[in-house]
């Protein structure tokens, strides 16, 4: 070991050792809040999956596996949200304990006392149509927004971007919503329904129909407002409170909507286009500006070398977003084929990673990058080019759509519409250089989705 | 050493150094954090006593109907056939509800229901309980035990709802055509039903 390393390394190591005991020492009487929360909610979540096994020994564990291996890939997609710096995993963890656990145990009894209260006082037929849309965003909301401010106070590093925030509200999201289908499920089971049967229609219903506009996404939205509030010291307290109170708003509002009979009140497609999409379109829109926020924290770092060998002003603008990542990414895979967007890849996280360590006066960090980024940018500089094929993307979603019209006959026109805009824009712009080609993947779409109408035209057709 | 404000190696100067750490808290204000989470967390965790006392207080559920000590919440579209002192009779449909209050210590939760299922027996010939027998809390916190039962062309249930002063015995029959329609009713109705604590003035 080189005495080099061994300075660097040591400075950080006795750094962390010498923060604990402070960390600890600051923040014990949260810790006991928690474990006492712990101690009163966990049974309840815990007695639930505790008969599910036992009344269901072959199925009460297949749910169980199930519903957690959903949870996974909602996960991973959640915390590549933030690309600049990730969480630690310990934090991670506790976000799914507390959604998942201490959040669904508490909120267990309450749901049911709201919805008793609300039976004695205004009677049994109010309760049925209004109860869970009144009980449900109420406790539940309340208790995982609980949540995402306990992670806060105790994560080891403070939030740098809303970005942060939204992460820890989406994970206690996750957590609950995993742990509260397996209730749901265990719920069916007992009524004397077909294991397997309840498991299946349980994930159709509400894994997939009603999963990607669920708690996580509530929860997250109330984490975006408090990552607002705790990352622009410089705003007046009030518009800080204003924004968590919006963030609690916004979770509380869809969750009522979604449970409520107003609107739509059926288990159909109508539901997920008005109650579902406009949640998940709302985050989504939220989350393009918080990112661009979060840019904001860490590009500057990079700017700062004013070296185009570590980071052009082009490609400072493209690590903003992830639209504009990916546009660089596929811009590269145009000349340089799938080593080149890999590569690309590589120099966009090395150029964030130097980012963060400069930013936060992490020197090993920070030569690491430069190493990694060198590494990626000789090897771009190697690779082989060839003249660019465009229309690639609008080609993947013209085959994507083509395939779903084989069932949905809207859905192929969509395909034969995006197929045909894209062969036009692409033949203009491959015209204007060189060389360049159109992608065949628009071809095969366009075909695909002519099949799909020809196909439902023809049963129309007989049928009719 | 190297301070805040020096630039590592081989990184620009006149960057903006982010805060690191946790937020910065005193122990006063973690403490008064902790006792606000115990607030909030410990609250969601008392509503359930809460709404047993407000039960406690004999408050009867708007539309409800009472049956001696017990009261039943119908369901929409049940209708209330007859009523007298102990006991209601609820129809919808061609399947019917009878409630009926047996004061008095009550049997164990077994011999009720047998008791129960031999009166069913008489009523609907061949009846057979299925699925086992299922046991609730009820809003008003008392127990209750309800079991199935299937007989040709007839579908139901048959439930008790014990406290120490009294039970309330419950028998559900429908139509097999027509059950799934009413059987969510029917176990709401079930599940939901009420025991007073005191006499109905």
């Amino acid at each position: 070991m080189s005495a080099a390393v061994g300075g660097a390394e040591l400075p950080r190591r006795a750094r962390g050792v010498a923060g604990l005991p402070e960390w600890f020492v600051s923040r014990q009487p949260i810790l006991l809040a928690v474990l006492v929360l712990a101690v009163v909610a966990v049974p309840q979540t815990s007695l639930v999956i505790q008969r599910l096994v036992q009344s269901e020994p072959k199925a009460g564990p297949v749910t169980l596996i199930v519903w957690g291996l959903y949870a996974v890939p909602l996960l991973a997609l959640i915390l590549t949200v933030d690309y600049f710096e990730h969480e630690p995993w310990w934090l991670v963890a506790l976000a799914l304990v507390w959604g998942g656990l201490i959040a669904t145990g508490l909120a267990l009894s309450a749901n049911s006392a709201v919805q008793s209260i609300l039976t004695t006082t205004e009677g049994l037929s109010f309760t049925t149509q209004w109860g869970a849309a009144i009980a449900g965003p109420t406790d539940e909301e309340l208790l995982k927004g609980l949540g995402v401010v306990v992670c806060a106070l105790l994560a080891s590093r403070r939030m740098r971007s809303p970005v942060d925030g939204f992460i820890l509200g989406a994970v206690v999201g996750l957590g609950f919503q995993v742990v509260e289908d397996i209730v749901y499920t265990a719920n069916v089971m007992a009524t004397g329904a077909d294991p397997w049967s309840a498991l299946w229609e349980m994930f159709l219903l509400r894994g997939i129909m009603a999963g990607l506009w669920s708690h996580a996404v509530y929860t997250g939205l109330f984490g975006l407002g408090l990552g607002y509030a705790l990352t622009r010291p410089d705003w007046p307290r009030g518009r800080q409170v204003l924004a968590v109170v919006a963030g609690f708003a916004a979770a509380w509002t869809l969750h009522f909507l979604w449970n409520s009979p107003l609107i739509v009140d059926s288990t159909d497609w109508r539901l997920i286009v008005v109650k579902g999409l406009p949640a998940l379109l709302l985050l989504l829109a939220l989350l393009q500006r918080a990112q661009r926020a979060d840019s904001a924290v860490f590009l500057p770092a990079l700017a700062a070398f004013a070296d185009p060998m570590v980071a052009s002003d082009a490609e400072i603008a493209s690590l903003a977003d992830r639209r504009s990542r990916q546009r660089a990414r596929s811009q590269a895979r145009a000349t340089g084929g799938w080593r080149g967007a890999h590569a690309e890849r590589r120099l966009q996280r090395a150029q964030a990673d130097l980012a963060v360590a400069v930013s936060t006066g992490d020197g090993v960090g920070a030569a690491g990058a430069r190493e990694e980024l060198a590494q990626e940018r000789y090897l771009l500089g190697h690779l082989p080019q060839h003249p660019p094929v465009f229309g690639r993307i609008a080609g993947t979603w013209s085959i994507v759509l083509g395939v779903g019209g084989l069932f949905v006959p809207v859905v192929g026109v969509l395909g034969v519409v995006v197929a045909i805009v894209g062969l036009l824009r692409a033949r203009a712009a491959a015209a204007a250089r060189r060389g360049a080609s159109v992608s065949a993947r628009l071809w095969i779409g366009l075909a695909l989705g002519v099949v799909g109408v020809v196909l439902v035209a023809v049963a129309y057709s007989r049928t009719g | 050493m190297q301070d805040a404000t020096t630039p590592a190696a081989g990184t620009p100067s006149g960057v903006t150094r982010l805060p690191g750490g946790p937020v910065p808290l005193t122990l006063r204000q973690s403490t008064v954090a902790a006792v606000l989470i115990l607030l909030v967390g410990l609250g969601a965790a008392l509503l359930a006593p809460f709404a047993a006392a407000l039960e406690a207080r004999r408050v009867t559920p708007p539309g409800s109907v009472t049956a001696g000590q017990a009261v039943v919440l119908p369901a929409d579209g049940w209708v209330v056939q007859t009523q007298d002192t102990d006991a209601v009779l609820l129809t919808r449909g061609g399947a019917r509800l009878i409630v009926q209050w047996q004061p008095g210590t009550p049997p164990e939760p077994q011999t009720a229901l047998a008791t129960l299922g031999a009166a069913t027996q008489q009523e609907v010939p061949g009846a057979r309980g299925f699925g086992g027998v299922r046991q609730f809390t009820t809003p008003s916190r008392d127990p209750g035990y309800l079991e199935a039962f299937a007989a040709p062309g007839t579908t139901g249930a048959i439930a008790v709802v014990q406290a120490s002063f009294g039970q309330a015995a419950i028998q559900a029959i429908a139509p097999s055509t027509t059950f799934s329609q009413v059987s969510d009713d029917i176990v709401t109705m079930i599940t939901g039903l009420r025991i007073l604590r005191r006499a109905v003035s």
